[in-house]
């Protein structure tokens, strides 16, 4: 059964969905199954069983770029299969504001018991606060103990770490791929860094398209500050030089008046005038 | 105040008649003895009015005249001071088109002073289809700016359409062809006619005494009755 029938919403939808089952199929295909949050709103409803995310990086807000996607997909992937991780991101439109961590602590304890997992979740209902819209949130989190303080500070350097960055993109990427140091080293014994002192990864497992350069890093801002004057600008430079090219296309010549030296006892013309003869040329024939 | 001819540096310039090359002033062309008088007895007729476009064949179709217009307007619009007029016809046997374009540029009445003063800027071009010849007469007013040899190459460069038959594209192309003479002409003259200006002030500003005797050209005549 194709998961639209499984929750579905309107009877409409359910009879649509009936009849045109490819739809469903292909909606089934292209967007993974996403944790609803309806239940978040009300925490004191169980939250239903949810089949686990097909992909590790859920964005139906299209906030990252396709290579970005595919980039934190393989690494987390690989991430989850390797050192036994397994990071989400989770990019949606309007992400509940509380009861946010028993929700996800609920959603980790049924997709993944055993695994140490961690939700980078970022709700993008809030332009202005798009950075702080990016949360990293721990799943299994044990009720006391040393994992459990563990886990919450890897947390919130995470967190601390995608907040400082520029844009809501490299919020979420960092973030991931700070919440994965962290839980390697809180898998190998190592002691926690602050994430101040966390080293960034490594330029060749961004996405080198996407990242920008010192140079755009420089001119972004700069273009952003001044762009409330460059259009104004520009549109005066492309006016006068409309202006311009309108006037020298309308240019009007007006000559200086000579004096007149009549000739031949004419009135108006002296008899400055040329002739031409167009007629055609026949061609000779040829000698005999 | 007008600008003394010297000031622009004219070129020569032919008589309509025998294409001898004419004195500046002269009264009657040396070679031939040509005069206005003498092409009135060559053209005893009643003389048009130099319209915009003459064509008493109705040779030119509704498009063909809405082009001619559009490229003459657009002539007289850049050069505010000119008119164009158009003669398309069939000339008699013996007659000659410059010679047929000088007479009618002269005899044809201007409607009023205004017309009699636009005249002096006038540009008129005649295409004789019996001997197949186009000819091109300018005003006094033009003198300085296109002399005989410029515009017949001017003319020249409509050659092809006229052969072919088009004559409102060569027609177009010779008004854009002098059109493009002009305006390269004009810094020119207008740096010319400055210079003059300005040297005409200077003295004006100094002493009576030291003053420098401006030298007329003895050759200038006047307009004859």
């Amino acid at each position: 059964m194709p998961p639209f029938f499984a929750t579905p919403k309107h009877p409409l939808l359910a009879t649509l969905a009936f009849l045109f089952p490819w739809v469903a199929l292909a909606s089934s295909e292209t967007a993974p199954a996403t944790p609803p949050f309806i239940a978040a709103h009300s925490p004191e409803i169980a939250t239903p069983f949810l089949p686990q995310p097909s992909s590790h990086v859920v964005d139906r807000r299209n906030v990252l770029s396709i290579r970005q996607r595919s980039d934190l997909g393989t690494l987390l992937h690989s991430a989850a299969t390797k050192d036994d991780i397994s990071i989400y991101i989770l990019v949606l439109r309007d992400a509940p504001t509380e009861g946010v961590e028993t929700y996800f602590t609920a959603l980790a304890e049924q997709w993944d018991t055993q695994r140490l997992t961690a939700f980078v979740v970022c709700h993008t209902d809030e332009p202005r606060e798009l950075k702080s819209g990016v949360h990293i949130i721990p799943g299994n989190v044990p009720t006391e103990g040393k994992l459990r303080n563990n886990l919450l500070t890897a947390a919130n350097n995470a967190t601390l770490f995608a907040h400082n960055q520029r844009n809501i993109p490299d919020a979420i990427e960092a973030g991931a791929f700070e919440i994965l140091e962290q839980y390697k080293n809180i898998l190998s014994g190592k002691p926690l860094t602050p994430p101040a002192l966390t080293p960034l990864p490594s330029p060749a497992s961004h996405s080198s398209k996407n990242a920008p350069t010192p140079k755009q890093q420089d001119l972004l801002p700069l273009l952003k500050e001044f762009a409330p004057a460059i259009i104004p600008v520009l549109l005066v430079a492309a006016l006068s030089a409309a202006v311009v090219a309108f006037r020298t296309h309308r240019r009007r010549y007006i000559f200086p008046v000579p004096e007149f030296r009549y000739r031949l006892c004419a009135p108006f013309s002296g008899g400055n005038s040329a002739r031409i003869d167009y007629r055609l040329k026949h061609r000779q024939p040829p000698p005999s | 105040m007008p600008i003394p001819y010297a000031v622009f540096r004219p070129g020569k310039m032919l008589c309509p008649s025998c294409g001898a090359m004419l004195v500046r002033v002269a009264d009657e062309c040396h070679r031939c003895h040509f005069t206005a008088k003498v092409c009135l007895e060559k053209y005893p007729f009643q003389a048009q009015d130099l319209q915009r476009l003459i064509d008493p064949e109705e040779r030119f179709e509704s498009r063909d005249r809405k082009r001619i217009n559009r490229a003459a307007n657009q002539f007289e619009r850049r050069f505010p001071q000119t008119a164009v007029s158009i003669c398309i016809t069939r000339l008699p046997k013996g007659a000659d088109a410059r010679e047929f374009g000088y007479w009618l540029f002269n005899v044809s009445p201007p409607k009023s002073p205004e017309a009699a003063q636009r005249r002096y800027f006038t540009l008129l071009l005649v295409i004789d289809r019996a001997h197949r010849t186009a000819a091109a007469t300018i005003g006094y007013g033009l003198d300085t700016f296109i002399d005989d040899g410029a515009l017949k190459k001017l003319l020249s460069s409509s050659r092809e359409h006229f052969q072919q038959g088009h004559y409102a594209e060569g027609i177009t192309h010779f008004l854009k062809a002098t059109g493009k003479h002009l305006r390269d002409q004009y810094k020119e003259i207008s740096q010319n006619a400055a210079h003059w200006q300005e040297a005409q002030l200077k003295s004006q500003s100094t002493p009576q005494h030291e003053q420098t005797t401006v030298t007329h050209d003895p050759h200038i005549v006047t307009k004859p009755a």
